[in-house]
């Protein structure tokens, strides 16, 4: 009786007290995992004091459970749409709606400073009641590529949320009712600290922002939408605090040449990216050149040579978006220029210069130039075994690596790239989230293997166009032991082998599927049938469909028919909010 | 005419076989290879058994307490059966779901369910034609009329509105010129 007695107090020797001091140091959600499975007495004590949960799918779980075991929670970031959405393969009512959530956190959820909503449904009645309970507290918003509000919603939040530090609403789709919501902003807020309407199609005015920047000293960052540069001359004159700027528009008059002749960005700009900057725009940066840290050149009209001669002049670099056109050629400025490179993007142009596209030299110039590389990703028009084995030797630091094998040219000079990968793997020790989209022929069932193999720290995965046969596909799923989420596309194997893999890659937790063998009757999908595994269904889209969203400029002509898979563990059981375009095949 | 026959025979063995069929399911959960050693919640998998509702040849026929599979197990062969006879055009198997029966008592609700998932055997046939065999050109340009490289949703509309800004700005653009926008326009954009 006497020992019973003592062990409440007592844990291991440790008392509670101790126990919460020391359980408050410990961040890693998977450390917190592991303490939390010890026994009773700590599974409690974490969950009062976790401060941050991340839920990587919405409907893996339920809000009364969150609340539950979390209640004290601070922060929370929730996903819903998958990855897919942000490339238009993902039906809009979809699901993903925030209303159930945001109700909790309402509630109950008493602690909450900061809440981020990445890709689902947010309307201006959520935002009302989110405000409303905790509108006097919340220091973060994040509706982060989100849709299904307004900017009345932003205007509620802006005149309820005086203390909040960061507002961040990129790429979110945001019904624009003309109102005053930058300016209830800039009134109502003191603190600003982070703004973000960056990739949203907002109408404002240049004086809101100059308010904003003089009401707010604290103002660090802030990427807006379209809006002519030279109208913010006041802006960044008054920002003084400023350290990154996205966004603004160049707009050439003809015969205007000096429009920017006498442009001052704030002393401490380090950061930026500037929509339509043009040859003859550039200059702008070239004070500032020597200072930046981030450049974003994803949205502007430079040609290659323009890329060479602003790169050149920066070698403090450590972040730089580009689209292809920047070649190979650009990238040799770069692996010359920029030692402290920690982050590159390349993405895919158009054909927009002679001297555009990306190919395994330049990519083994970038390997050998930028040892600091932490996160590469290039959509390549070309490819060897070799430029991926030099990545492998040379990228010690990689944490995130994508290739992307674009269809421009229809001969690539090495392919199957089995060794060249398998070199990228075993080099890149840190591997933890890797995408390799190449095409029919590009990686061979051997080479699936070797990723099987190899990727042993590797959580997230996207598969395109890799493997000839459900063999590569069954040899990597015996691999892969801390794979959490894989995403294939165009893969072609078997609904069978995708099955039987997915129940053999033992960390799984998440699988979407674009392009694959269907069986006659789609039976042997449910051969991974297993407690707590939703299984989700997007059929093939109809001819109609396709025909009508050809209409929508904002969307691929012709988009893709291809059916989808969507799995994923949940202790929420089936989804009741599924639209017609979505059937749950099990639980059924 | 054999085919109600059919289900006639299932209605009588609906009650044995029921049995027989939650055993094979509990057989199939317990072998399964379920590493996470989770509990398995066996009254949640197998829910009560509801009435199923068959519309066939004119005629309506209902079934009381048909347990979830095997209704299942009957979707899926009228299923088959339909795109079997339906779909002589396509060789390569169309990407269609395990029906799925929602219990119900509602007389209507059985046949949209049916109906749906007979057109989506109808639907683009197009979908899902794995031309893995075959030469790798045709099936590199096949597979990607397919499956196109996605582009990012925000890249695409940056894409566009340059291609509307060069338009706008050199109209009449010359075939060979040092600058390097115009060289842009003459060049094939890749559009996927």
């Amino acid at each position: 009786m006497d020992q019973r007695s003592l062990n409440r107090a007592m844990s291991f020797g440790i008392s509670d007290v101790a126990l919460e001091c020391v359980m408050g140091y410990i961040d890693d959600p998977r450390d917190r995992e592991a303490v939390s499975l010890v026994c009773r007495k700590w599974y409690h004590i974490d969950a009062v004091t976790r401060k941050h949960i991340t839920i990587a799918i919405c409907y893996s779980t339920s809000p009364d459970r969150l609340r539950r075991r979390f209640p004290r929670l601070e922060s929370l970031k929730l996903k819903a749409k998958p990855r897919a959405a942000m490339f238009n393969l993902i039906p809009e009512d979809w699901g993903g709606y925030a209303t159930s959530w945001i109700a909790e956190i309402a509630e109950s959820f008493n602690c909450l400073k900061a809440l981020h909503l990445r890709r689902m449904i947010v309307t201006d009645a959520d935002l009302a009641i989110l405000v409303r309970a905790r509108g006097h507290m919340l220091l973060s918003l994040k509706l982060d590529n989100c849709s299904g509000f307004s900017t009345d919603g932003l205007a509620l939040v802006a005149r309820s949320c005086r203390c909040l530090r960061t507002l961040f609403l990129e790429e979110s789709s945001i019904i624009e009712k003309d109102g005053e919501w930058l300016r209830e902003l800039a009134l109502n807020n003191s603190v600003l600290e982070n703004l973000n309407f960056y990739m949203t199609e907002l109408k404002i005015s240049s004086q809101d922002l100059e308010l904003l920047a003089r009401n707010c000293p604290l103002l660090i960052s802030l990427k807006i939408c379209e809006c002519d540069i030279s109208s913010l001359v006041d802006f960044f004159r008054a920002a003084t605090s400023l350290e990154e700027f996205g966004g603004g528009s160049f707009n050439e008059q003809e015969g205007e040449t000096n429009m920017y002749e006498n442009f001052y960005f704030p002393r401490k700009l380090c950061r930026v990216g500037l929509f339509y900057m043009g040859t003859n725009d550039m200059h702008i940066l070239y004070p500032y050149a020597a200072i930046l840290k981030k450049l974003d050149l994803k949205y502007t009209f430079l040609c290659t040579e323009d890329h060479r001669q602003l790169i050149q002049q920066c070698p403090n670099l450590e972040i730089l978006e580009v689209r292809d056109v920047i070649g190979d050629r650009g990238l040799e400025v770069v692996a010359r220029t920029c030692k402290k490179l920690r982050r590159l993007r390349i993405d895919q142009g158009d054909d927009e210069d002679e001297q555009g596209g990306v190919s395994q030299v330049g990519l083994a110039t970038i390997a050998q130039g930028c040892p600091e590389l932490e996160y590469l990703v290039v959509h390549v028009s070309d490819i060897t075994n070799a430029a991926l084995e030099a990545i492998g030797t040379f990228s010690k630091n990689l944490f995130d690596f994508r290739l992307v094998l674009l269809d421009k040219q229809e001969r690539v000079t090495e392919l199957p790239l089995d060794n060249g990968v398998r070199a990228l793997l075993r080099g890149c020790s840190k591997l933890r989230r890797f995408a390799l989209y190449l095409r029919p022929g590009g990686l061979s069932d051997v080479g699936l293997g070797y990723i099987g193999e190899y990727s042993s720290n590797i959580r997230y995965m996207l598969l395109g166009y890799v493997g000839d046969s459900d063999v590569g596909l069954l040899q990597f799923s015996r691999g892969c032991q801390n794979l959490q989420k894989l995403e294939m596309r165009g893969c072609f194997f078997t609904e069978r082998a995708l099955a039987l893999a997915v129940m053999q890659l033992s960390s799984l937790r998440y699988l979407w599927v674009q392009g694959y063998k269907a069986s006659s009757t789609g039976s042997d999908l449910m051969a991974m049938v297993r407690p707590f595994w939703n299984i989700e269904f997007i059929p093939p889209r109809r001819d109609a469909d396709a025909v009508a969203d050809a209409d929508d400029d904002d969307r691929q002509a012709g988009a893709d028919s291809q059916a989808q898979i969507l799995a994923y563990y949940s202790l929420a059981g089936r989804r009741t909010d599924c639209p017609a375009s979505v059937i749950p095949l099990y639980p059924a | 005419m054999g085919e109600i026959g059919m289900l006639e025979k299932e209605r009588v063995g609906t009650e044995e076989k029921a049995e027989e069929v939650e055993e094979e399911f509990q057989l199939f959960l317990k072998g399964n290879n379920n590493s996470r050693n989770l509990p398995v919640p066996m009254s949640d998998h197998l829910a009560t058994p509801a009435q199923l509702t068959i519309f066939y040849g004119g005629e309506v026929s209902v079934f009381d307490a048909v347990p979830q599979e095997k209704a299942q197990a009957i979707m899926l062969i009228a299923a088959a059966t339909a795109a079997a006879s339906g779909a002589t055009y396509n060789a390569a198997p169309v990407a269609k779901p395990p029906v799925v029966v929602r219990a119900s008592t509602s007389l209507v609700t059985a046949s949209p369910v049916l109906n749906r998932s007979l057109s989506l055997q109808s639907s683009s046939v197009a979908a899902a034609q794995a031309q893995i065999a075959g030469s790798p050109n045709s099936s590199l340009c096949r597979l990607q009329a397919d499956l196109p490289i996605a582009r990012r949703h925000s890249l695409q509309r940056f894409l566009e509105k340059r291609r509307d800004r060069l338009v706008s700005k050199t109209p009449y653009a010359s075939a060979k010129s040092p600058d390097c926008m115009e060289v842009a326009m003459e060049g094939k954009p890749q559009l996927t």
